[in-house]
This record gives C-alpha cells, sequence and structure tokens, in this order.
C-alpha cells in the first residue's frame, strides 16, 4: 500500500512538470522578444514540453498547419501581427479554435486584459516573469 | 545658458552614475544613447528657449510668426527645423543600433546561461549516481564486507582450536591405554612366575603331578606370548602417542602463527577501514558540497535569466523613443514646431511598461509588475 502511495506521490510530480507523459505536450511559443523565446523555451523544454518558436503573429499562424498543438504563449505587442489579433485569427483556423492561449506582456491596462478575457484568454502573465509560475499556470492549463 | 549647463552635467553624471550604482554593466549602452538623445534634446530645447525668448511662440497653439532674421541673415526657426531634420534621424539610427545591439548580447547570454543550467542540471544528476556515488558506496560496502570476512576466518580459527583440543585429550587416551599395556605385562609376569611355581610343585608331586606339569608349561608358553603381545601394544601405543603428541606440537605451532597472522590481520584491515571510513567521509561531505553548491549555481542562473528579461523593457523603452524621433523630421519639413502637449500624448500612446507611465504619472493599473492572473 505504501510503494503505492510512492508510485503516486512520483506521478504526480512528474505530472506537474511535464516529464514521464506518453507523448511530450507541444507549446506554441509567438514572441517578437529572442530572449524571452529563450527564456520560455529553456524553461518549458527542461520541464518536457516540446516547443515551437514564432517572432510574430504571422509566422505564428504559419505553423498551425493541422499538427497538434496543446497550448499557445503569446506575447501582446508584436510587429506585423500582434498578440490579440493573432488569437482572433488563430480562432479561425480549424482545429485551434479552442487552443487555450496564455498572454505574456509587460502591459498591465485593464482595458487590455479585459479585451483578453473576452477573446477567451486562458492567463494573462506579466514581464518579466518567473519561469515556475509560469510552468505552474502551463501544467494547470494544459493537464486541465 | 548656465542653467542648461547645469543640467547638462547633471544629466552626463546621472547617466553614468545610475547604471555604475546599480551594478548593471548591461545598462551603458542605454545609458549612452539616453546621453545623446538627452544632449540632443537639451540642445533643441536650449535653441529653443533662445529662440521663443527671442521671439515668443505660443507652443501649444502654434502661429506662423514672422521669422526673426539673425545678425547673419538667416531665418533661426528655419535652421533649427534643418538641424533637427538632419540629425533626428542620426539620433534615432544610434537608438535602434543600442537597441539592436543589447538584444543581440543578451540573447546570446540567456542562451549560454540557458545551457549553463541545462549542463549544471545532467552534472547533478550524473553525480546523484555517478562515479564518486559508486565509489562511496563500494566503500561503504567494503566496511560492511572485511569485518564479515574477518569474522569467518575468526571463527574457523577457534573451531580449529577445539578440533586441536580434541586431539590433545586423545593423547591422554593413548597414555592411558599405554598404561594398560603395562598393567598386561605385569600379569604376564605374574603369570610366568605362577606357570614356574606351578611346575615346581607338579615335579614334587611326581608322577601324581604330571598332567599338572604340562598345564603349568602351557600357561607359563601363554604367559610370555601374552608379555610379548603387551610390550607390542605398549610400543605402538608410544608410537601412536609420539605421533600424536608431534601432531599435536605442530598444530599449536600453526595454531599460534595463524593467530598471529589474524591479529595482524585484524589491525591492518581495522586501519583500512578506519582510512575507508574517514575517506568516505570526505568523499560524502565533498559530494554534499558540490550538490550544495551546483543547487546554488542553478539558482543563481536561473536568476539571472529572469534579470536577463530587462532587455526587453529596455528595447520597448529604446524603440518608443526611436519611433519619436524618426518622426520629429517629418513633421519639421512641414513647416511646424510640434506643440509638447499633443507630441507627448502621442509619446505616451506609445508606452507599454508600467514604469513609462509612472515617469508621467499616467493613471495604471497597479497590479503587481510580475504574477499571473487566470480568467
Amino acid at each position: 500500500m505504501k510503494q503505492r502511495d510512492d508510485t503516486l506521490t512520483l506521478d504526480s510530480v512528474s505530472f506537474i512538470r511535464g516529464e514521464r507523459t506518453p507523448m511530450p505536450k507541444t507549446i506554441l511559443v509567438v514572441d517578437d522578444s529572442p530572449i524571452f523565446r529563450q527564456v520560455i523555451a529553456a524553461a518549458l523544454t527542461e520541464a518536457g514540453y516540446d516547443v515551437l518558436e514564432a517572432a510574430n503573429g504571422r509566422d505564428g499562424l504559419i505553423l498551425l498547419d493541422g499538427r497538434k498543438i496543446h497550448l499557445i504563449i503569446s506575447d501582446l505587442n508584436m510587429p506585423i501581427l500582434d498578440g490579440l489579433a493573432f488569437v482572433r485569427c488563430a480562432r479561425g483556423v480549424e482545429g485551434y479554435n479552442h487552443t487555450p492561449v496564455i498572454m505574456m506582456t509587460t502591459v498591465t491596462n485593464e482595458e487590455k486584459k479585459d479585451e483578453a478575457m473576452s477573446e477567451g484568454i486562458r492567463a494573462w502573465v506579466n514581464k518579466p516573469f518567473q519561469p515556475a509560475i509560469l510552468l505552474e499556470a502551463v501544467s494547470k492549463i494544459v493537464q486541465a | 545658458m548656465r542653467n542648461s549647463h547645469l543640467w547638462l552635467s547633471i544629466h552626463l553624471a546621472g547617466c553614468f552614475a545610475l547604471p555604475w550604482l546599480a551594478g548593471r554593466w548591461f545598462l551603458e549602452p542605454v545609458a549612452i544613447v539616453v546621453i545623446l538623445a538627452g544632449s540632443g534634446w537639451l540642445l533643441w530645447w536650449k535653441t529653443r528657449q533662445e529662440a521663443l525668448h527671442a521671439s515668443p511662440v505660443n507652443l501649444a497653439h502654434p502661429e506662423p510668426t514672422p521669422a526673426e532674421p539673425t545678425p547673419n541673415g538667416a531665418d533661426p526657426k528655419s535652421e533649427l527645423q534643418d538641424f533637427l531634420v538632419q540629425v533626428a534621424p542620426v539620433w534615432s539610427a544610434n537608438i535602434e543600433l543600442a537597441r539592436s545591439q543589447t538584444e543581440s548580447a543578451v540573447t546570446d547570454l540567456a542562451e549560454r546561461f540557458s545551457r549553463m543550467l541545462s549542463e549544471i542540471g545532467q552534472a547533478m544528476q550524473e553525480d546523484s549516481g555517478g562515479t564518486n556515488r559508486k565509489l562511496l558506496e563500494a566503500l561503504r560496502r567494503a566496511q560492511t564486507t572485511l569485518p564479515q570476512a574477518l569474522a569467518s576466518l575468526s571463527q574457523a580459527s577457534r573451531e580449529r582450536d577445539v578440533f586441536l583440543q580434541e586431539i590433545r585429550t586423545l593423547t591422554s587416551t593413548v597414555s592411558e591405554l599405554s598404561r594398560l599395556s603395562e598393567g598386561v605385562s605385569k600379569i604376564a609376569s605374574q603369570t610366568t612366575l605362577l606357570a614356574l611355581n606351578a611346575s615346581i610343585e607338579a615335579a614334587r608331586a611326581g608322577q601324581a603331578g604330571r598332567g599338572f606339569s604340562v598345564v603349568a608349561n602351557e600357561v607359563k608358553d601363554l604367559s610370555k606370548l601374552s608379555a610379548g603381545t603387551a610390550t607390542e601394544i605398549r610400543r605402538r601405543v608410544d608410537s601412536i602417542g609420539s605421533e600424536i603428541q608431534r601432531i599435536v606440537e605442530n598444530a599449536g605451532r600453526i595454531t599460534q602463527q595463524e593467530h598471529e597472522a589474524m591479529r595482524i590481520a585484524e589491525h591492518s584491515v581495522n586501519t583500512s577501514l578506519e582510512d575507508l571510513a574517514e575517506q568516505a567521509g570526505h568523499l560524502e561531505t565533498r559530494i554534499r558540497d558540490l550538490s550544495v553548491l551546483n543547487k546554488g549555481l542553478e539558482t543563481t542562473v536561473r536568476v539571472v535569466l529572469v534579470d536577463l528579461q530587462f532587455q526587453d523593457r529596455t528595447s520597448q523603452i529604446l524603440t518608443s523613443i526611436r519611433d519619436d524621433t524618426q518622426r520629429l523630421p517629418s513633421v519639421l519639413l512641414s513647416g511646424e514646431i510640434p506643440a509638447p502637449g499633443p507630441w507627448l500624448s502621442t509619446l505616451q500612446g506609445t508606452y507599454t511598461t508600467q514604469e513609462q507611465h509612472l515617469l508621467t504619472g499616467s493613471p495604471q493599473s497597479s497590479a503587481a509588475s510580475s504574477g499571473i492572473t487566470f480568467f
């Protein structure tokens, strides 16, 4: 019985870290800042996720080509196509209508947050961010 | 004029001193850009103030005023416009250069630190089941198995001692046999004497003792035989006794040597075990220290990776200044000097970070600068 409890504990740890899953979850990171893409990708990869990167909304849309994406993490202010416009476009792409999105931004404007909420964004993470906080949010949303 | 020089000096000192005080070497390029931009704006402001002083202009609602010619006949407003039209793109280019160089350097740093983090993780993983850990386990095993081997040898030695004691007991049994054979010899001697007496008595009896004389002779022969057998028995028992005595003496000597060897072996093993225990302790401490060091290093690198995110914020601020500087020449080329209110309002509209809004005291969300909101 004790052995069973230990197994459950190990499973729950790996569950949070995104490890020991049969197929790694894929997360699309859309951010024009290379430093943020680097830091986010490093944290997610270390936690066992597969990561796709795009430097703006348009490049992000190109990656919505039918592959399975479990979560999108997007910046708000980006050249060419900003975060909210990207999410609106993604909602119209078959297979990605309900893909959960986390918005990461330096913007703390409440109106923008309300706008994001109306677009079905699941979480709003302020930059700079702690990787542990982001991983917790990712785990909650991806495993939900 | 003197005030503007004073402000310029403070501005320059502040730009260099603030990054130095904060210990943020990477803010240096930003400081240089701010110096360039600030110096330019101060020069523009000074010239503008002088122009305004010479010819007041309503900044909020600029009205075309006839340009007052300078002593050399040139229009100062036109000269300022020309100056800014030529200089503003250079400022803008420098700002962009600083922004892009900082971005490139910080991204490279972040990549290196991420790789370092990964390598630290690997090193920690390898260390937990690696060579040092295996060596420590081997040392710990030796501390158990070597005393066990010694105990087995000691037990075997004790069993040999018991066996030797049993052989010594056999020696006393042999001595007893020797005594018994002596008894048989005495009986044979007595019997011979008895047979002799019987022969004498038979001779005295004459014809009547003739048969008895035959019996007496037979008894004498038997007693001789018994005496011979007893002698042979004693000889053999004595031989066996000597042999056993020799074996016991040899075994005793070997046992003594063995005990001495065991004592030396125990001493050597115990000394080695003490050394092993000491080395294992050192190794364990080293592994623990390395682990603590690695964890500390890992934490530091994680903090650095979070700190490096400053680049995105400074990039956004510099982009805002760059764009603002870029739009200045086109406005000036249209022939107007922009009013500061609307101009600043447009600039503030490009602000993305909370710190920028706080600079102008604009009402913004008081939410924490880092955190998460679930919808």
